[in-house]
């Protein structure tokens, strides 16, 4: 039984990774985006 | 809202981000977007990299080590998880909501996100990361610490439970008291009830029963199989020998190498699982009917007959929708009372099949479909029925086909689905229900005398519970 364990944990942690890699990569692309185009954003 | 609300947040964030990363995926809701405001933070990547990969193999972990704990509990476990989260996810809101209160609402929980891409301070972060500067305070001495905690942590977890699989697991409830003379059910220590059985005071013909029983994710089998080494007699399996489907890959590779071992003596039942992997209607079952053979009786039947000793032994195929329905005027039915005509002269009879008539059982229940081979059993007067289908245990009292008390004419029935695939719950024993338990593998045994039988539930693995007691043919 033991045998599932592990393979499983990697392929469920890389498929954890991949979700928050695309993620991440739309938070940076967003905040470049938005900085360049309004750069005197302010939500205060 | 000025500005200056948000330094707090601002902080919390540039103090805990790497928590949040991390223990943020095991929260439900945080853990879809928290990687968004990392990337619009512009947290390096190797550190987001490894503090998601910990965070994801910690609560992958924790869920795999779970699942390898609780093993066949799972169902009861998803029952009482369903009731906690609830309860877990009304509390967060209730919190949130306190916490929110005074006037900051939503809109301005989020401004420190806002705050965060402003135009000069993203391209600035964007530059500063392109340099190889850190943008946060936190070292590389915190992150590893986080790393190196939650791998070990998972590492823990995931073989904590190792030494368990191989044993049933105890749950609080205990069996019910026994509420007639003729059978006693007990939670034993120290002797097992393998070591209680395995001797035998008479020349009278044993046999062996469960049903549910195979399962290459479980070692249940395995367990109850060992029981099968220790008492001799006829094996009688109460259907769903090999799961998932009863392929003749699943008995080849689950049942073979467990309950196989005894396939010599043994005098096999189908249930539904064995009819699932083959197309539908007479005949299927292929892999039931060809591993077993001419044990199994014809493969468009399912159901056939012999004697033991002094009994008489019928097994029944239930799984109505194969066998032209359990109707009176389907071959089985018809086979059925002929058979229990021309054995009129045995004393006592015993008839088994997957599908019990009465079950307090919350998975499957009572199945009314099998009442016509109640009433034709019990027309004819026979003694017992062996049952599996739910996953558990359960002795009743002699009763008639619509569940009434019977103790002169009635028949017994035992549900014996502990073969070792998993457990189903029983929550509140219905009419009739002397004895239950709904957490331990294990075997009945019977010993089929002249003029009665005597009956032990024998568990797997170590269980303490066991019911046992006799009684007189009609």
């Amino acid at each position: 039984m033991s045998g599932w364990v592990t393979p499983t944990l990697i392929v469920a942690t890389l498929g954890w990774l991949l979700g928050a890699f695309v993620l991440y990569a739309l938070g940076r692309w967003g905040s470049r985006g938005l900085a360049l185009r309004y750069p005197d954003l302010s939500c205060a | 809202m000025k500005e200056a609300d948000l330094e707090p947040a601002e902080r919390w964030f540039d103090r805990y981000d790497e928590a949040v990363v991390c223990f943020g995926r095991m929260v439900p809701g945080l853990r879809s977007v928290v990687s968004i405001p990392a990337g619009m933070l512009w947290m390096p990547l190797w550190r987001f990299a490894l503090l998601t990969a910990a965070g994801a193999a910690l609560w992958d972990a924790l869920l795999l080590g779970l699942g390898r704990c609780l093993v066949s509990n799972w169902r009861q476990v998803t029952a009482i998880a369903g009731s906690a989260s609830s309860v877990v996810l009304a509390v967060a809101l209730v919190a949130l909501a306190w916490r929110s209160g005074g006037g900051a609402g939503v809109p301005e929980q989020m401004r420190p996100s806002c705050r965060r891409v402003r135009g000069e301070e993203a391209v600035d972060r964007a530059r500063d990361e392109s340099k190889g500067e850190r943008m946060v305070a936190m070292g590389p001495r915190r992150v590893a610490a986080i790393v190196v905690g939650t791998i070990a942590l998972a590492i823990l977890l995931t073989i904590s439970c190792g030494s368990q699989d191989a044993t049933p697991k105890q749950s609080a409830k205990q069996a019910s008291p026994p509420q007639r003379s003729a059978g006693h059910a007990t939670q034993t220590a120290g002797q097992t009830g393998a070591q209680q059985n395995t001797r035998h005071t008479t020349g009278d013909p044993v046999v062996v029963a469960a049903g549910d029983i195979a399962s290459c994710s479980s070692k249940g089998d395995e367990a109850t199989a060992h029981l099968l080494a220790r008492i001799h007699g006829t094996v009688l399996t109460l259907g769903d020998n090999a799961y998932e489907d009863g392929t003749a890959a699943d008995f080849r590779e689950c049942y073979d190498p467990s309950w196989g071992k005894y396939k010599a003596r043994t005098k096999p039942a189908p249930g539904n699982h064995d009819y699932s992997g083959g197309e539908a209607g007479v005949g299927s079952a292929k892999g039931y009917f060809g591993y077993f053979r001419k044990a199994a009786g014809y493969p468009s039947k399912g159901y056939y007959s012999y004697n033991l000793g002094r009994w008489h032994l019928l097994s029944l195929n239930s799984n109505c929708a194969e066998v032209g329905h359990c109707v009176s005027s389907s071959l089985q039915m018809r086979w059925l009372k002929a058979n229990l005509a021309a054995n009129s002269n045995k004393r006592c009879t015993l008839a088994y099949f997957h599908h019990p008539r009465f079950s307090s059982g919350v998975e499957h229940g009572s199945i009314e479909e099998v009442k016509p081979l109640w009433d034709a059993l019990y027309a004819a007067g026979v003694d017992v029925v062996l049952n599996g289908h739910e996953h558990n245990y359960e002795r009743f009292a002699e009763q008639d086909p619509n569940g009434r008390a019977d103790p002169q004419r009635g028949i017994r029935e035992f549900v014996v689905g502990t073969g070792g695939e998993s457990h189903y719950p029983i929550f509140e024993p219905i009419a009739n229900s002397e004895v239950h338990n709904d957490h331990t593998y294990g075997v009945l045994k019977l010993t089929l005398h002249p003029k009665g039988y005597e009956w032990r539930f024998v568990p797997a693995g170590g269980g303490t519970f066991t019911d046992s007691g006799s009684a007189r043919c009609h």
